[in-house]
């Protein structure tokens, strides 16, 4: 039985390596909010309330003044709708912690947090604990980075010279490793990213990460019912 | 230190927007308690989101995102995850200035 403090400092040691990602990503933001005209404190309470990078991003693209707040939304709940996806999956996973634990935990999932605990539940129970070692540095970066990128303004205009708006695109990469060793896999990654192309080249802005998931879900549905068939037939 | 009152709501808006995303996965909790199809379905899920979040960026962006992201795999099945990143990262940089 391992006590919390050791799984605490389980879950930093593997967030460790990739909290360069939200020190840049929240420099950005913050940055970018104040570019358009949100003040400082605005900005790290947007951080601190939304937490959530890519929604944020996403909704100060389409931010203008006055606000046209239903956009925002939009951007925010598009691009976010992954969540529910990941909330549906690792929730499964922690039916055993308390239900202020688990509130705790889907309220405040983040990639790194949902795909750090897939990963685990592969070889060994997750706990809420795990899970506050990944979720409360990146939380503090987070928030405190908005804050810094806010005052600090323009230092950084085109992030993409930097290649920082790749570091998000290699995180999921690395973290997709482990799941290639599970049967069927392919499949489901070829559904799925295929139909996640297909659905941002034909324009739905955002959902198409919901699009293409479905696909490879549904793929994975095909899958079973015909193994089950056979199963069936001698 | 300023607030406006139009930005607040615009930022509580976005808030609720995102909480709701998140609690809205408690809510597939049916779907994920059927057994045989519906669990192979659920179980797929997260190489389906990851996939679908890498492949446009990875396939339709451009010639240096596609092969940077050539790199970073071959980086992630040696080296560790950060510095696997960080060769993605660094890759893209010099790949943009080389092909534009």
């Amino acid at each position: 039985m391992t006590t919390g403090k050791q799984e605490f400092l389980d879950g930093l040691r593997l967030v460790l390596p990739i909290l360069v990602a939200p020190v840049s990503f929240s420099f950005i933001t913050g940055a970018t909010s104040v570019q358009k005209g949100l003040s400082a404190f605005e900005a790290t309470l947007m951080s601190a309330s939304v937490f959530a990078g890519g929604g944020q991003l996403l909704a100060l693209e389409v931010w203008y003044e006055p606000q046209a707040w239903l956009l925002v939304m939009l951007a925010a709940i598009s691009i976010n709708v992954r969540f529910a996806l990941q909330a549906a999956s690792v929730q499964r996973k922690i039916n055993h912690f308390t239900p202020l634990q688990r509130w705790l935990t889907i309220a405040t999932l983040t990639d790194p947090a949902w795909g750090m605990s897939e990963v685990r539940h592969l070889s060994r129970q997750v706990t809420f604990w795990f899970i506050s070692g990944i979720t409360v540095p990146i939380y503090l970066i987070w928030v405190f980075g908005t804050l810094a990128g806010a005052l600090l303004g323009n230092l950084i205009d085109d992030p993409a010279r930097l290649g920082l708006d790749f570091g998000f695109v290699g995180i999921f990469i690395a973290l997709a490793m482990p799941f290639w060793k599970r049967t069927g896999a392919v499949p489901v990654a070829v559904a799925s990213g295929a139909v996640a192309i297909a659905a941002k080249l034909a324009g739905f802005a955002a959902l198409y990460v919901f699009i293409g998931a479905m696909a490879g879900v549904a793929m994975a549905g095909l899958m079973a019912h015909r193994k089950a068939k056979r199963a069936h037939t001698p | 230190m300023s607030v406006d009152v139009n930005t607040l709501l615009a930022i509580v808006g976005m808030a609720l927007a995102t909480y709701l995303t998140r609690i809205a996965g408690l809510w597939l909790l049916q779907l994920a308690n059927v057994g045989g199809r519906a669990r192979s379905a659920m179980d797929a899920l997260p190489p389906a989101v990851l996939m679908a979040v890498i492949a446009p960026t990875v396939l339709a962006t451009g010639l240096a995102e596609t092969i940077a992201a050539a790199i970073t795999i071959v980086a992630a099945f040696r080296l560790p995850l950060l510095v696997a990143v960080a060769t993605g990262v660094a890759s893209v940089v010099v790949l943009r200035q080389l092909i534009g």
